[in-house]
């Protein structure tokens, strides 16, 4: 399973490489999210604050590429006829989905690396990392809450084309349920408990705590068990949503 | 008279074949949710930088969101002809140009205009933020002006799939960057002077400038002139459109490459 | 013990129709078939387009559900034990879909391996045997989206047989090839039953079948129609004669003329080339010739001839019932 799990994770980035419009399109928000985030708070904030922004900006990049790549990488298993091929093979769903998942969420390093390049060159917003080994384990943490999170989402577009649908519609209301570039002091309060549950919360939390020399382990923590809570939740709904394709012949799109 | 059908029914029967926003789970939630929370988020995003009020947000995002349905709707009305290999059937066939793809213009005029409609009455509904009955026809045909114009940038990428696989990938940066450079979120003394000065000749500037003037008290006399300057925008994205949709059709002909799409 | 048994299997599809007002369309794909077929065995499914053949496939490889009915593969349900029996069969479709296009062949073969768990120790050893059975050795490092279709579907192949099946499904595996490809696929298929493996084909290519099955059912419109060796199948028209006529300009008046000729029970008409090929059966025999010549005065006919009946024309036979 390890070894099928690998062997997915190098397939799917190496179509993801290999696409020009996948490489392209992700130049483009990473510089929206972060130049509007510079360019509203502005010469008034201070450099952490622009910079604990533009954190905010990569996990808000990460959550989309996952959110947005996980319907696309489903419906493109679907056009390429692979999808059948994969549901059809004796290991289990979960092991060969999942990689799709993290393939994206780690393309949300070149996310973080663009967003974070283009503060420095364009708003000359200095690199302000105190503590280089949380960062670093927040960083894969963060990478795996998402990307777990990302595989109970694609669960559903297994069974539901329409699902993408939805998973296109759900990149803001986590932004905002997360705080994510935006305090909670301007959010309303029952916020702050469903953003508990949401990965890109203690994501976030975690790099600009690590960013901030302050105490991250402790979300890097919430990351790693939330990975594994997301991983728990997602392996009965694939089995689910697979028998339930399998009845409705939804695996396929003609 | 065929050119009249061609450009009414044909120009809605492509809409409706190329597109997935018919089905109303993609209607519900790339056109109207998906705008709703966006505009909630910046108008959060707002109130943190302290730049401008609620309504500054709400106009400029609801424009983005009439943007994006003209800008993707009418790349697609070309861009989905060559995904599905139509695009020679339409060329090889005597149909007017203009009706043909004009037609199309249509449809995504109609749909930007709904969609920027309910964004901004679902956001400001589910803010509770009070939007100004008196101006709103003011600002309705500021809105109409720049989904024209957005139809008619969207002319010019459906041109390019002539040329490009990934018409997608255009509209999807064009709309990104329209955040930015339209003063939608970041007010447009902001931005350095080499945008600002590209700001001018962008779809949605001009029609979000009025629109933002008239909710604030102006009358619909003083913002005539944004009105009219964002019109004059699409006119030229569709004169420029139409003049690459007949380049790039007389140089595939040239070429012989018109089967390869 | 038969490898693969079908026993009164049915599925129905149930779709909505209609925008405003919804409604729920059902069509029955498959209606009470049941057939075995035998360890060893090359078995063909026949049927025209639509027929049940791709949807049976589907059943037996545990990708869709049966209605009602049991299946059993190797002795597994597809149904309560998928993994049981996707370890155990390959599946193989027709046409360009089913690879991934952006990597290469190798790359292909390495990670559908991988999910069939193929052991380590085995995979490269397994990959280059593959390569060389379906004559792609060199050019495993292409991207596949350089392939020829019949390139593509001898990849397919070789996809499919990876973890060394016992069972291999083979979805009209010749679709869309060019006369010398579908050849080469067919002796590679040959090959495979020589060597033991068990066998389902579908195909609407009646040739294919009568050249590689041992047995073959017929399906039309979700039903079995008939069941046999291909001899057998032909047995059932040899009390007819078929008259095949080359034309040209056959219009529909003619071709109604000749069907209510007496004697005449089918008309099937092919087109090749520019001209009309009418297959006419007959239990006439060649006295209906000078009728048919009549009947066909306006066209222009090159050739007549009259045959023994082949599983072709049994077949059109048995899909042309009602």
């Amino acid at each position: 399973m390890i070894r099928a799990f690998a062997s997915g994770l190098r397939v799917d980035l190496l179509q993801l490489v290999r696409s020009p419009f996948d490489m392209v399109g992700m130049l483009v928000w990473p510089v929206v999210f972060a130049s509007i985030a510079y360019l509203l708070l502005g010469s008034a904030s201070g450099g952490r604050t622009l910079f604990s922004a533009s954190l905010g900006a990569a996990v808000m990049i990460m959550w989309g590429w996952v959110i947005l790549g996980a319907g696309f990488a489903l419906d493109n298993q679907r056009e390429l006829g692979t999808l059948e091929l994969i549901v059809g093979a004796p290991t289990p769903l979960v092991v060969l989905l999942s990689p799709v998942m993290i393939a994206r969420a780690i393309f949300g390093i070149y996310g973080l690396l663009l967003t974070l390049a283009w503060g420095r060159v364009a708003f000359g917003i200095p690199l302000l990392i105190d503590d280089w080994a949380a960062f670093v384990a927040a960083v894969v943490g963060c990478i795996l809450a998402i990307g777990t999170l990302g595989l109970i989402a694609a669960s559903t577009f297994v069974l539901y084309r329409a699902a993408f649908y939805l998973g296109v519609s759900l990149q803001y209301p986590v932004y905002i349920a997360c705080g994510l570039i935006l305090p909670f002091s301007v959010l309303p309060a029952w916020l702050g408990p469903v953003s508990w549950f949401l990965a890109p919360t203690w994501g976030f939390r975690a790099l600009a705590e690590a960013a901030a020399g302050q105490t991250p382990w402790p979300d890097i923590g919430m990351c790693f068990a939330l990975s594994v809570v997301y991983l728990l939740i997602a392996i009965p709904c694939l089995a689910v949503f697979e028998h339930l394709a399998r009845d409705r012949a939804t695996l396929k799109l003609a | 008279m065929n050119s009249l059908r061609v450009f009414f029914i044909g120009g809605l029967t492509s809409y409706r074949a190329l597109f997935n926003w018919l089905n109303p789970w993609a209607f519900l939630s790339i056109l109207v949710a998906y705008p709703v929370f966006q505009t909630i988020y910046f108008i959060y995003l707002g109130r943190t930088a302290n730049t401008a009020n609620d309504t500054f947000f709400l106009i400029g995002n609801a424009f983005v969101a009439a943007a994006v349905a003209g800008l993707f709707g009418m790349g697609q009305s070309i861009g989905g002809e060559r995904r599905y290999q139509t695009l020679p059937m339409l060329l090889a066939s005597p149909a007017n140009r203009l009706a043909l793809f004009l037609g199309r213009a249509l449809p995504a005029i109609v749909n930007g205009f709904i969609v920027a409609v309910l964004s901004y009455v679902l956001a400001a509904a589910m803010l509770h933020l009070h939007v100004p009955a008196t101006r709103l026809g003011g600002i309705g045909l500021a809105l109409l002006a720049s989904c024209f114009a957005c139809a008619g940038l969207g002319l010019c990428i459906g041109s390019l799939a002539f040329r490009a696989r990934s018409i997608g990938l255009f509209a999807d940066t064009i709309s990104g960057v329209f955040l930015i450079i339209t003063g939608a979120n970041v007010p447009l003394d902001r931005l350095p002077d080499s945008l600002q000065t590209l700001a001018d000749y962008v779809p949605l500037t001009h029609g979000i400038h009025a629109a933002r003037a008239l909710a604030a008290g102006a009358t619909l006399g003083a913002t005539l002139p944004s009105i009219g300057t964002e019109a004059l925008v699409g006119l030229a994205y569709f004169t420029v459109g139409l003049a690459m949709l007949h380049y790039f059709e007389r140089s595939a002909r040239h070429a012989g490459s018109l089967d390869r799409f | 013990m038969s490898a693969v048994v079908v026993d009164s299997v049915s599925r129905v599809f149930r779709s909505r129709q209609g925008s405003l007002r919804r409604r729920v369309a059902e069509v029955e794909a498959l209606q009470d078939v049941s057939f075995a077929v035998r360890p060893g065995e090359l078995f063909g499914l026949l049927g025209p387009n639509g027929a049940g053949k791709t949807t049976t496939i589907k059943i037996l490889t545990t990708l869709l559900l049966p209605s009602s009915g049991t299946v059993r593969v190797l002795g597994f349900d597809p149904v309560r034990t998928p993994n049981e029996v996707r370890s155990r069969v390959g599946y193989v479709f027709g046409g360009d879909r089913g690879l991934y296009d952006r990597l290469s062949a190798l790359d292909n073969l390495r990670y559908f391996a991988d999910v069939y768990r193929v052991p380590a120790r085995r995979k490269a050893t397994r990959i280059a045997e593959l390569l060389d059975l379906v004559g792609l050795k060199g050019r495993e490092r292409d991207r596949v989206e350089t392939y020829s279709r019949g390139m593509r579907q001898r990849l397919h192949i070789a996809r499919g047989l990876l973890h060394d099946p016992a069972v291999i499904f083979l979805d009209e595996p010749t679709i869309g090839l060019d006369p010398v490809g579908a050849r080469e696929l067919r002796e590679t298929v040959a090959t495979l039953r020589d060597s033991g493996k068990t066998i389902l084909l579908t195909t609407h290519y009646m040739f294919e079948a009568d050249e590689l099955c041992g047995r073959v059912a017929v399906i039309n419109k979700g039903r079995i129609v008939a069941e046999g060796t291909p001899a057998s199948l032909k047995a059932l028209v040899t009390d007819r004669t078929v008259i095949e006529v080359v034309a040209f300009n056959v219009s529909d008046a003619a071709l109604t003329a000749v069907r209510v000729l007496d004697g005449v029970e089918s008309v099937a008409v092919e087109a090749d080339d520019q001209a009309q090929v009418l297959s006419v059966r007959s239990a006439r025999g060649v006295a209906l010739i000078q009728p048919l010549l009549g009947a066909l005065t306006e066209a222009h006919v090159t050739s007549v001839t009259a045959r023994e009946p082949t599983l072709e024309d049994a077949y059109v036979q048995l899909v042309s019932e009602p």
